[in-house]
């Protein structure tokens, strides 16, 4: 079966978004794998456990996802830290006062994103890659 | 095998995201894989000599882009035509494609982005 690595640049609310939610999960539940979900640019928003919406079910579906299929969701750490999204680590080192990182994201650098793609049979990109 | 991949710019960006653009293709060229760069439309811009690179600092960066290892930078000749530019206003060392090219270069490159 194909296997796919998908590069999401679209902020969380964005049509493209929810047209690589869709994706995945019917991919999934067709028996296709997704080797890693790498969120890029303003795609990293996605990582923001702060996010408040009116309908609970779109918080954490990301999550639910790559936990029921076993893979990574992973945010650039370079997009993540200019947008203001980082972990623990990440707000230590760059001397914030908190860290907002959504449980089940993790941040790594591009090369995390190569290993995927060079692994995967197909890429997928969510969003404009200006 | 190494891999090769194109990279499409398609606008003309602020200094910030014109950088954070280009961050994926030089991770691609420092591990190894063969990296090209592809400017249509108004990301052609990015790409002029007469920019004055002290006013933004993502203009030195694009005129260093050959220095960075990336293999070929391409431009198509509809895209400076349409803004009244000729090769002759871009940075040394871009190649000019027609756009009835393009489906060629896509298909030399094992990934487009």
């Amino acid at each position: 079966m194909t296997s796919f690595a998908l590069l999401i640049t679209a902020a969380p609310l964005d049509l493209a978004s929810e047209t690589a939610f869709q994706f995945s999960l019917a991919a999934l539940k067709k028996g296709y794998t997704i080797k890693c979900i790498f969120f890029y640019q303003n795609g990293v928003y996605h990582g923001n456990r702060l996010i408040y919406l009116e309908n609970p079910a779109l918080i954490n579906r990301w999550q639910k996802l790559s936990h029921t299929y076993h893979f990574e969701l992973t945010l650039c750490s370079a997009s993540a830290a200019r947008r203001g999204i980082m972990d623990e680590a990440q707000a230590q080192y760059f001397e914030k006062d908190g860290s907002n990182l959504a449980e089940g994201f993790q941040i790594a650098g591009l090369s995390v994103w190569f290993e995927s793609m060079s692994s995967a049979d197909r890429v997928m990109v969510f969003g404009e890659m200006d | 095998l190494t891999k090769k991949i194109l990279f499409i710019k398609k606008q003309f960006l602020t200094q910030v995201c014109a950088k954070e653009s280009l961050d994926m293709a030089l991770a691609g060229v420092s591990l190894g894989l063969r990296v090209s760069l592809l400017f249509i439309e108004d990301a052609v811009f990015h790409l002029m000599k007469s920019m004055e690179p002290e006013h933004d600092r993502a203009t030195a960066f694009f005129k260093g882009l050959p220095f960075y290892g990336i293999e070929t930078i391409y431009v198509t000749l509809n895209s400076l035509e349409a803004r009244n530019l000729t090769m002759d206003d871009l940075i040394d060392g871009v190649v000019c494609l027609q756009s009835s090219d393009i489906s060629e270069l896509l298909s030399q490159h094992d990934m487009s982005l």
